[in-house]
């Protein structure tokens, strides 16, 4: 039988990962409830999750489609829009949903012990399932507008991943900073507003002018939007941005985790 | 003793209480550490408060072990840092085997779902994995009851129905130890039996059980060994007869604050004639929850003040059930004549041995009458804890399923099938 060690200290990184591995089946039914949750007593159901985009997308289309001069990385405008829109819907519904996610919880987080960084994980990978049924439509719009190339996989893998990644970064941080600081949940729509227009979700990157460029490129945003575009055009990275967009997502992630791991301890105490 | 299970050393729990001025809001702690990042650096976390103190203990293998203390004491601390919800600020605990908590009955079930679903929620919150929880959903479903409700939204469950199912899934934990707080306090009475009957079976099938409760004579009838904390501090571990005892008269000393003999400030009807100003039992202030032991004499002291004078007066004490069936009642006018009180403060007093009443939990109210009308009436005033000890040593006490009275019977067993004289060598 194996023993438990309770000690004032931390156990170690090791075995706080090898807690969240075993505990993955209480993370797929803290998923499943997530999308119980948000879709019971909805008529349209999961067709809500792509409407948003579409609708938006559609805006914008109409807006933008007037200034025809506008770059759109050589992609059809829709396409350029929904790629981009995607990218941010899923990040930023992460972020949303994720910075609560302790507070909302703070019944079982009082009452039972289970790996706490579960909640943020379950509120990213239940996004994800959102982001594939966008991807859904997104292929759809592909056929519709008669895209010539084939988009390359591998690129769009690693933008699904390191946004994941990024999603998960900033939620166990904000989430974690929610427990103990309750305006933080006011502090995050506003960041991800001015989040926005710092990303080329709107624009093209190309409109940045050169002398922000290396600052832009800060965000690690652009390059995933910028790679996801690229690799639905069938184009490769830009290897500088993708490697920029990587290590300062691997960056946040490390110092998500470390500042999530030094609150935990509390968060039954605060909560 | 059995290899033990869990052993903890010098335990230590503590917790900043915020000062008033706390800085519990981002924007404060920035505009503090943008007027002033001196004070930013140095502020206060707050007063410590040690919720335990060096608590150190071993539990063996397949033993209930019971936690008492008043409030306050530690327990659910202690119960928290057990079952891994908060760390203890010092000291160790080695658990042998998977823990599940039971804090509550029902943690994270969600109205949305279905009953159906909520169980494997629930289950998998408590620790357990799918498969355990697929093995054990029908038996779940029956002992709770609710088959042909399983697949509705448990938000439209009545109360009762909610609270079985979510019983019933921590009933069926498959952990090796289970901490278990106050959870025998839910239900109406029939399932309340139900779930002590369960906890009763648990306790026996070989599982290490922690129990806090304030219901001590739930813990005289199920725990093997108890923990008595007082202030964060393990007072002693022991035989659980022997400790009862030993907190209930901790619990009758002079220290125990934090009760009231004020009776004007509690819900009654009216009192517009005056009535009842203060109350005590066995001197201490009557407001608050007493722990009696049986077979000792009970003396009640009410503080009667009249507006203006009233002819053909009684004072009344009534005991009731949780459910508010009179059980007891003491009316003066039934030992005295009926007296006539003046416009001014009056001191009534009765004492009277302790009946002998069933352990379990029953409430006081206190009225005040004049002829036919009553003056003043207060209900549920105080809580009585009623628990035996001076009724045999055979282990076995009598629960409400057997009435509300226990009298010392004197029983003899002889053979009858021979002849009297035949039977002695």
């Amino acid at each position: 039988m194996r023993a438990t060690v309770i000690e004032a200290r931390a156990p170690s990184w090791l075995s706080t990962l090898g807690e969240i591995w075993d505990a993955r089946e209480l993370l797929q039914t803290l998923v499943a409830r997530e999308l119980r949750i948000r879709y019971a007593q909805t008529w349209v159901g999961v067709a809500w999750v792509a409407l948003k985009p579409l609708a938006t997308m559609a805006l914008l289309w109409a807006i933008f489609g007037v200034a025809a001069d506008l770059p759109t990385d050589g992609m059809p405008r829709p396409v350029f829009f929904f790629a981009g829109l995607m990218i941010w819907f899923f990040f930023s519904g992460a972020i949303t949903d994720g910075k609560d996610s302790l507070v909302a919880n703070a019944d079982l987080i009082r009452k039972v012990y289970f790996p706490r960084a579960l909640l943020p994980l379950a509120i990213v990978v239940a996004r994800l399932v959102d982001l594939g049924i966008m991807m859904v439509f997104l292929a759809i719009l592909l056929v519709l507008t008669g895209t010539a190339a084939w988009p390359s996989v591998p690129g769009v893998l690693w933008a699904v991943a390191t946004t994941s990644a990024l999603a998960t970064a900033i939620g166990l941080l904000s989430a974690a900073i929610n427990v103990r600081y309750r305006d933080a949940t006011h502090v995050v729509p506003v960041a991800l507003q001015l989040l926005m227009f710092a990303s080329p979700i709107l624009y093209s990157s190309r409109l940045v002018p050169e002398r922000w460029v290396h600052l832009y490129a800060l965000n690690p945003l652009v390059g995933l939007i910028d790679g996801a575009r690229a690799s639905l055009a069938g184009r490769p990275l830009d290897p500088a941005s993708a490697l920029m967009a990587t290590a300062v997502t691997l960056v946040l992630l490390g110092v998500a985790a470390i500042v999530f791991r030094r609150l935990e301890t509390s968060f039954a105490d605060f909560v | 003793m059995s290899a033990s299970v869990i052993r903890a050393e010098g335990l230590s729990k503590r917790y900043d209480i915020a000062p008033a001025a706390a800085y519990e809001t981002f924007r404060d702690l920035i505009a503090l550490a943008v007027r002033s990042p001196r004070a930013w650096w140095r502020r206060k976390e707050g007063e410590p408060l040690w919720a335990l103190r060096d608590v150190g203990f071993e539990v063996g293998a397949g033993s209930v072990t019971g936690i008492i203390g008043r409030n306050g004491a530690g327990k659910s601390t202690l119960l928290k840092i057990l079952s891994r919800i908060t760390r203890p600020t010092a000291g160790r605990a080695v658990l042998h085997g998977r823990i599940a908590s039971l804090l509550e009955v029902g943690t994270g079930f969600h109205p949305e779902l279905s009953g159906r679903h909520n169980v494997f929620l629930n289950g998998a919150i408590l620790g357990m994995t799918r498969r355990e929880i697929a093995a054990n959903f029908d038996a779940i479903v029956a002992f709770a009851d609710v088959e042909r409700f399983i697949d509705t939204p448990v938000k439209f469950y009545s109360t009762g129905m909610y609270l079985r199912l979510a019983f019933a899934v921590a009933a069926h934990l498959q952990a090796e130890i289970l901490a278990v707080d106050e959870i025998l306090a839910v239900g109406d009475l029939l399932f309340q039996r139900k779930c002590m009957g369960k906890m009763a079976e648990v306790a026996h099938s070989g599982r290490t059980v922690l129990l806090v409760s304030h219901n001590l004579a739930a813990i005289q009838a199920l725990a093997d060994d108890v923990l008595l904390l007082d202030r964060g501090e393990l007072v002693a571990q022991g035989r659980p007869a022997e400790l009862v005892t030993r907190f209930l008269d901790r619990l009758q000393g002079p220290e125990n604050g934090g009760e009231s003999s004020d009776l004007r400030v509690l819900p009654r009807p009216s009192r517009e004639y005056g009535g009842l100003v203060e109350g005590f039992l066995n001197a201490r202030p009557l407001v608050s929850s007493h722990t009696l032991v049986s077979g000792r004499d009970l003396l009640f002291e009410l503080v009667v003040e009249m507006a203006e004078p009233r002819r053909q007066c009684y004072v009344g004490i009534n005991i009731e059930d949780d459910f508010g069936v009179r059980i007891w009642s003491l009316h003066s006018q039934w030992q005295i004549p009926r007296f006539d009180l003046g416009a001014g403060t009056h001191r009534v007093r009765c004492r009277v041995p302790m009946p002998p009443l069933v352990s379990g939990q029953y409430h006081i109210g206190v009225e005040v009458g004049a002829g036919r009308e009553r003056v003043d009436l207060v209900e549920r005033v105080a809580t009585l804890h009623v628990v035996q000890t001076e009724h045999g040593d055979t282990g076995e006490t009598p629960g409400r399923e057997h009435g509300y009275i226990l009298s010392p019977a004197e029983w003899t067993v002889v053979r009858s099938d021979v002849p009297a004289s035949a039977s002695r060598p």
